[in-house]
């Protein structure tokens, strides 16, 4: 129907415009041609000279027409329609001998590889402007050079195009060939006005594309886009490109442009193919897949090893160690496989996965000491000690600040044996030596300690940092006088190290408060004075001598004269001038000798001071934070005696920052009730921020009792902000506190095992779900026991318990009994449900407990 | 990050001094006031490369698969080690044939 319909309105749309005077006919030509509707002019206006032929109008529409043609012509030649184009343009040429041949129909019939209207073209070029006639004269310049050499034998002898195009020639075979010399004196023969001038430009820039890119770019430049020298003008900035945005360009370009390009840049066609190939590749799994075949394809191109390397690179992500291998996993080295197997182990290591990061690093080593040649070579050697330090140096297990675990099972225990392990394949590596020695020494495992440190003072014994390991562990072992002696040897090397010299007079301070103890003030007052000569030189140590001069008043008062020790501590007090700084700094000092805080408080009849401003808050955060380098040791007296001190602090007027800082030294020092009001302070300038949060609540809780179900509602809110707002280490401490009080977190019993083809063994789909304990047994049976109870959030007392019972009575027996508990457990929990029906609670293991009646232990089950 | 190796311009198993030696003529060739990405990603490829124990590290702990730019590089490299037995022959060999400016001349791209 729609089709009859146009058929029709196109009829009666043809007898409508017939009907038209021959004038307006000729009028809405004009107008189609000004708008660039060139095929409606074309139609009008060959209607029009067909039937008013007679108009004196004729010359004038016949003109029209020829412009319509050329503006059809172009618009073809536009979209690529080269052939179409032509005959549109010979169209054009046949209007009669009074429409002048076009420069541009030349041109094409050129390229369509006819140049013998450009020819006809040139023979009458006198009688055209300036600009047409150079350009006519390149044009057909270019096609001399494209082999049209019949072209030369139709121009007069002097033709600039004919004379200049030996030389032009020369120079092309000079270039190609590679003779500079001979390029030279043949573009040398070529003048400026030459109609090959381009072409000696565009050959002087190719010389220089490799020496000087940015003066061939400069002078490619200068050749204009209409010229017919354009196209390998175009090939030629390609070849100039980095190599990435030729990579991106190479989709764009045509074969003839690239191969130009890739011979410039000095690339085999199978460099171009394999650049080709490479072009459309994403960065996806598919991605990886194809270039891993592609690679497989060039290996002789790209060379063996090369590829080998590479394409365990390009592997697919194996997300479990059940989980398919990829099918070039056969073609593997046992040591390939197991790097592959220990790299997938640290990318998707987390707790719910089979991976065992550990495990998979010491398969890798065990596969290259299998290797040949492992024992000989020393890369080899190196490369095997490098991964047995691989777990330690990726998850800092051993770092000084962990908390120590010397169980023989414990991830660090196996890690330092790791490191051991690496010093037989590199008894140089220094890191490692002290990396040990300070676990060693951190674990009080001091034998082991001085073994290594041996070790490492034969290979490097004036190396700063094994001396001052040395001097940690003769500290360690209470070998003052060896640590003074190492600690001289360090001066000696470095004599502005304050370090050194803090660190001994904090030694000689414990020291003096070993013989303070014995009743010895004389060796007491011995020890401080040996601090005090450490500190009569170096910089920074002004606050050290003040509390030396402390130390030595406290000696006196407590085993010598009490008035002088009074007025020497009092004359202290009353010149440090501080506020309650200087009585804070007095409670620290007495601490450091064993003290008590009590008696020295009589002694000297000290009234407590409040803390008045801002500045005395800061200056006491600022000395509690000092005294956290030297000692975490903190009696019962001192503690009360900072509360005293600190109730009532003006917290309100620190700034966010300083809180938190505040906060986080009160939690060191187990101040935790003046750290929840310090939090709660806070919390009414900065409503709901996480880090108080966390502060408030942990307070609150961390000396016993638990949390009610909506404290933890608003725990876990407070965690979703962190996350929300990449508060990572409030997160952090939201979750191990979401942790302890909810150890058997939701998300151990969502399926970790999320996926189509796995086993689901902790599918919990509705809240009749049973509890999974046949996927519990076999985690427990296929992983560490410790790992898997790590994994339920369990809290560690348990897993100290549960690891105890696997040492008495071997691993077998206590997952039994710890599945036996926990089936127990789970029935009575059910029981007890609200709607759950009336029974007896099942299991007599279990004591019945309530957290108010063991705050400290409130979610300890009891195992025996 | 693209391969250091190929960055530099040497050979994995380079010794410190080579390798110290092509960062050096690499910055020489491309200091920081010309193009200041390129001398970064030279001076970040030197650090991760620069001793034995970090291009082992680098072979054993990098687990970044290749981009498509080391590829190329690689086959500049690999290629370019082949052809290096006669450099006349390479010189010639990498500049464009005749045909192909005639070619690109007649306007076929």
């Amino acid at each position: 129907m729609a089709k009859k319909r146009k058929k029709y309105s196109a009829r009666t749309g043809a007898k409508a415009v017939a009907a038209q005077s021959p004038e307006q006919r000729e009028e809405r030509a004009l107008q189609a041609l000004a708008a660039g509707q060139y095929r409606d002019a074309i139609n009008t206006l060959k209607a029009l000279l067909k039937d008013d032929a007679a108009s004196e109008r004729t010359p004038e529409r016949r003109r029209a027409l020829a412009e319509a043609y050329a503006g059809r012509a172009h618009a073809l030649s536009a979209k690529g329609m080269l052939k179409e184009a032509l005959a549109i343009w010979e169209n054009r040429a046949a209007l009669g001998p009074e429409i002048p041949l076009a420069l541009d129909h030349s041109l094409l019939s050129l390229r369509l590889g006819d140049a013998e209207p450009l020819m006809r073209l040139w023979l009458q070029a006198d009688a055209l402007p300036r600009d047409e006639r150079s350009r006519l004269a390149e044009q057909l310049a270019a096609a001399v050079l494209s082999g049209a050499d019949a072209l030369l034998e139709r121009l007069a002898p002097d033709d600039p195009l004919r004379r200049h195009a030996e030389p032009a020639r020369a120079a092309l075979a000079s270039y190609c060939s590679a003779d500079d010399a001979a390029l030279e004196s043949a573009l040398a023969e070529i003048p400026f006005r030459s109609p090959y001038r381009s072409w000696a430009l565009l050959l002087k820039a190719l010389t220089r594309v490799e020496a000087e890119p940015a003066a061939a770019r400069e002078m490619l430049a200068r050749i204009q886009d209409d010229s017919p020298f354009a196209p390998l003008r175009r090939a030629a900035e390609l070849a100039l490109l980095n190599e990435t945005d030729f990579l991106a360009a190479i989709s764009e370009a045509g074969p003839q442009q690239l191969a130009f390009a890739a011979a410039l840049r000095r690339w085999s066609p199978q460099q171009l193919e394999l650049a080709r190939a490479l072009a459309p590749i994403g960065d996806d799994a598919a991605g990886r897949e194809l270039m891993l075949r592609l690679l497989t394809r060039h290996r002789d191109l790209l060379g063996v090893d090369w590829v080998r390397r590479a394409s365990l690179r390009l592997l697919p992500p194996i997300a479990n160690p059940w989980d398919r291998r990829p099918a070039q996993w056969k073609t593997l080295s046992p040591a390939e496989a197991a790097l592959v197997e220990a790299w997938n182990a640290e990318l998707h290591h987390s707790d719910f996965s089979g991976w065992d990061p550990i495990d998979a690093w010491e398969a890798v080593a065990e596969a290259m000491i299998a290797e040949p040649g492992s024992k000989t070579d020393p890369e080899q050697k190196l490369a095997i000690a490098q991964v047995f330090r691989r777990f330690d140096a990726c998850f800092n297990v051993l770092a000084a600040d962990a908390p120590p675990d010397d169980d023989p099972d414990s991830i660090q225990s196996i890690a330092a044996d790791h490191l051991e392990r690496s010093l037989r394949w590199d008894p140089g590596h220094r890191d490692t030596y002290i990396r040990l020695i300070t676990w060693y020494r951190c674990i009080d495992q001091l034998k082991d300690a001085r073994r290594l440190l041996a070790l490492a003072q034969k290979r490097w014994p004036q190396d700063m940092t094994v001396l001052e390991a040395a001097m940690e562990v003769a500290l360690a072992s209470n070998a003052f006088k060896k640590a003074a002696g190492i600690a001289r040897q360090m001066l000696a090397i470095d004599p502005i190290n304050s370090s050194v010299r803090r660190r001994l007079v904090d030694a000689h301070i414990q020291h003096a408060a070993k013989q303070l103890h014995k009743g010895r003030d004389d060796l007491a007052h011995k020890e401080l004075a040996d601090a005090r000569s450490w500190t009569e030189r170096g910089t920074g140590l002004d606050a050290i001598r003040h509390q030396l001069a402390l130390l030595d008043g406290l000696v006196v008062l407590a085993l010598g004269n009490r008035d002088e020790g009074r007025a020497i501590l009092s004359a202290l007090l009353e010149g440090s001038n501080e506020g309650v700084a200087g009585q804070i700094e007095l409670i620290l000092a007495t601490n450091r000798l064993g003290l008590r805080q009590s008696e020295i408080a009589q002694w000297l009849g000290l009234k407590r001071s409040k803390v008045r401003d801002r500045d005395d808050l800061l200056r006491v955060i600022e000395l509690l934070r000092g005294n956290l380098e030297r000692t975490n040791t903190f009696t019962r007296g001192m503690m009360d005696r900072l509360a005293a001190l600190l109730k009532g602090a003006p917290w309100k007027q620190l700034e966010r920052d300083e809180l938190e800082l505040a906060c986080e030294t009160l939690r060191a020092y187990k101040l935790n009730s003046i750290r929840g009001e310090a939090a709660r302070i806070g919390l009414k300038r900065w409503p709901r921020m996480p880090m108080l949060e966390y502060h408030e609540f942990e307070s609150r809780y961390i000396d016993g009792g638990f949390p009610s179900p909506s404290e933890l509602g608003k725990m876990e809110l407070a965690l979703e902000r962190a996350e929300a707002a990449g508060e990572t280490r409030a997160a952090e401490r939201l979750r191990r506190l979401m942790q302890q009080y909810m150890p058997i977190r939701p998300s151990f019993f969502d399926d970790p095992w999320d996926g189509d083809d796995g086993p689901a063994p902790f599918a919990n789909d509705d809240d009749e779900a049973e509890f999974p304990f046949d996927a519990l047994s076999d985690l427990l049976h296929r992983m560490p026991l410790k790992q898997v109870l790590e994994m339920t959030g369990m809290p560690k007392p348990l897993i100290k318990q549960v690891l105890k019972v696997a040492r008495d009575e071997g691993d077998e027996y206590a997952i039994e009994m710890l599945i036996d508990l926990i089936q127990k457990t789970a029935t009575a929990a059910r029981d007890q449900a609200p709607g759950s029906p009336p029974g007896p609670a099942a299991g007599g293991r279990r004591r019945s407990r309530t957290p108010a009646d063991d705050p400290d232990d409130s979610h300890q089950l009891d195992l025996f | 990050m693209t391969d250091p190796f190929l960055t530099l311009g040497i050979e994995p198993d380079a010794e410190d001094a080579t390798v110290e030696a092509a960062y050096r003529a690499a910055i020489k060739r491309c200091p920081p006031e010309r193009d200041a990405a390129a001398f970064q990603a030279l001076r970040e490829a030197y650090e991760r490369v620069r001793t034995r124990d970090d291009r082992i590290a680098y072979r054993l702990f990098d687990t970044e698969p290749p981009a498509a730019i080391d590829i190329i590089r690689q086959a500049a490299t690999h290629g370019s080690n082949a052809d290096a037995a006669d450099p006349a022959v390479s010189q010639a060999a990498s500049r464009p044939t005749p045909a192909l400016f005639a070619a690109l001349l007649r306007g076929e791209d």
